[in-house]
């Protein structure tokens, strides 16, 4: 059993002078390197989740633990540099060299030159920066999707244990931000981090996290996996936020690793997708050949099982009376 | 003039150091009092407008007429030349150090506070430098201010230049006046001089360009 790294306890938070609270009796755990997307329309209260968390604020009632200890008894500073946490603004610090800013915490925490000299080097390759090149750059000489790399290295700085991030690719065009989800996922597995990431694009929360959590009006509405979701959402609000009942809407957001038909031996089919492809790659895959099945492989190439056009149908889930007329 | 000034040069140079003297000592007070002015507006919120306003109106009364308001109070001298040219620098520092902190962005203190910044660390080290440009434009205009303003004391008794100022025009003598103009002015420019490049400086530091 992995441990629980956030628990949150029928926390509540509602903000002098409004009469409805931002956040309302929220329960949930996240374990261990699970990574967790929060999706919501605007206003919903996700930033005021992530901040409660952070101890940015202080729930009205109810109880938030990091790996059992409740975040009030600890100091509030030393709690979050164990924190990794990314803004939607990124909010570098306009006069620190982007290695300053990436030591930051580093710098508090007393490390001596060359140990921050190297993490920094570190994180730089593993943001997807050349070192040498962005280590002395300040941030207003910085492309948007730059930055949020260098912001992501800051929160990453410590090797956080828990990653809080907040829309961090809101302003960040479709390809740039289709690499970022990338790097993430990849930073995520080779981390192992406990992630907890909020967006308000279906199709990045689906992508990402192992598991959505949906709010709407402080709630939580579900709480599951992508799968779930889009199978059985829990009610109407969580069914036409995610656009359930679209079979397009389940091709794009789905991913193929959850249809595995696991599968040893040689391959026979020429036809590999990757693992985090959706189900619209496979359908396509499917309708421009003529094969039986498709191979799935992992990052390093490896066949991890493979897909055949019924799996597809049946992951799908389509109900029998549905209605294709136009 | 230069006889005038020969003769009389550990005069002049006396004056002067007496002018410095004021300025110097008003614009430090008025700093310190402007900070602390800040620190307690930033707790209470609702004294940014009641302060604001009420420096507004001092900065419109002309400064002669504080002068001789202030001398049933503080009397004739340096005191009331002191204490009105603290008001009218509270009014510009106090104004100018908060449109500073104000101007420094939101997500960046945040982002400080979140990844385990104390208050103390994220003042000095991210508002403070970023808010310095402007803070320090408003100690530049404390300065060129109170400089004139001390020459103008001396209808109430102050030292400083405006002695020599005033006493060379009412016996009519120009090297007096002259020599008067001239040091103030110099006074003047130096203090603009040396704030701009500090401004500058602090400028180029909070945008990250040095
Ligand atoms: N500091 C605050 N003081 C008062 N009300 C607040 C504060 N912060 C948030 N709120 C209110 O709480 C509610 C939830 O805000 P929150 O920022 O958590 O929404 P969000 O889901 O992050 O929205 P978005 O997607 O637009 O970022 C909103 O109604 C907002 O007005
Ligand atoms: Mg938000």
């Amino acid at each position: 059993m992995p441990e629980i790294a956030i628990e949150l306890d029928h926390v509540y938070k509602k903000f002098d002078g409004t009469d409805k609270a931002s956040v309302e009796d929220v329960s949930l755990k996240v374990e261990q390197g699970d990574f967790v997307t929060v999706l919501g329309s605007s206003g919903c209260g996700k930033t005021t989740l992530l901040k409660l968390i952070n101890r940015l604020y202080e729930t009205t009632s109810g109880e938030i633990r990091y790996f059992g200890e409740p975040i009030g008894n600890l100091n509030p500073s030393i709690y979050r540099r164990k924190i990794g946490y990314v803004i939607q603004q990124v909010g570098l610090f306009p006069h620190r060299t982007v290695e300053q800013n990436i030591a930051t915490v580093p710098k508090l925490l007393g490390w001596d030159e060359s140990r921050k000299r190297t993490r920094v080097t570190e994180l730089l390759s593993l943001v997807g920066l050349a070192p040498e090149i962005y280590r002395n750059r300040y941030p207003g000489k910085l492309s948007g999707g730059e930055q949020q790399r260098v912001g992501l290295a800051r929160a990453l700085a410590v090797n956080p244990s828990l990653l809080l991030m907040d829309e961090p690719f809101g302003a960040i065009d479709a390809i740039t931000r289709r690499e970022l989800q990338d790097e993430v996922l990849r930073i995520q597995k080779e981390t192992n981090a406990t992630v907890i990431f909020i967006t308000h694009d279906v199709q990045e929360a689906f992508k990402l996290g192992n598991h959505v959590i949906i709010m709407n009006e402080g709630r939580i509405q579900q709480y599951a996996t992508p799968y779930e979701i889009m199978i059985n959402p829990a009610n109407a609000f969580v069914a036409a936020l995610v656009n359930a009942g679209s079979l397009f809407e389940r091709l794009k957001v789905l991913r193929v690793d959850g249809i595995l038909e696991s599968y040893e031996g040689i391959p026979d089919d020429i036809i590999s997708l990757h693992a985090g492809s959706s189900l619209a790659d496979v359908l396509q895959a499917f309708l421009v050949s003529n094969v039986e099945y498709i191979n799935i492989v992992d990052k390093q190439g490896e066949t991890i099982g493979r897909v055949s056009f019924e799996n597809l149908k049946q992951m799908m889930d389509m109900p029998e009376s549905y209605d294709y007329s136009i | 003039m230069i006889d005038y000034l020969t003769k009389h040069y550990d005069k002049v140079l006396g004056l002067l150091l007496e002018h410095l003297e004021i300025v110097l000592f008003s614009v430090a007070l008025s700093f310190v009092i402007a900070m602390l002015l800040v620190a307690l507006i930033h707790r209470l919120k609702f004294l940014y407008p009641i302060v604001i306003n009420f420096f507004n109106m001092c900065f419109s009364i002309p400064s002669l007429v504080l002068f001789t308001f202030l001398v049933p109070f503080s009397g004739l001298g340096t005191k009331s030349a002191i204490i009105a040219t603290v008001i009218y620098n509270l009014c510009v520092l106090t104004r100018n150090i908060l449109s500073g902190f104000d101007s420094v962005d939101h997500a960046v203190i945040e982002a400080a506070y979140g990844i385990g910044l104390t208050r103390w660390q994220t003042f000095l080290s991210v508002e403070l430098p970023l808010a310095l440009p402007i803070i320090i434009t408003g100690i530049k205009l404390a300065f060129i201010m109170s400089v004139s303003l001390v020459v103008l004391a001396t209808a109430i008794g102050a030292g400083g230049m405006g002695a020599l100022l005033f006493d060379g025009m009412r016996t009519q003598n120009w090297n007096k006046v002259l020599i008067g103009m001239i040091v103030v002015t110099v006074m003047v420019f130096l203090f603009n001089m040396i704030f701009s490049l500090i401004e500058k400086w602090a400028l180029r530091r909070a945008t990250g360009q040095c």
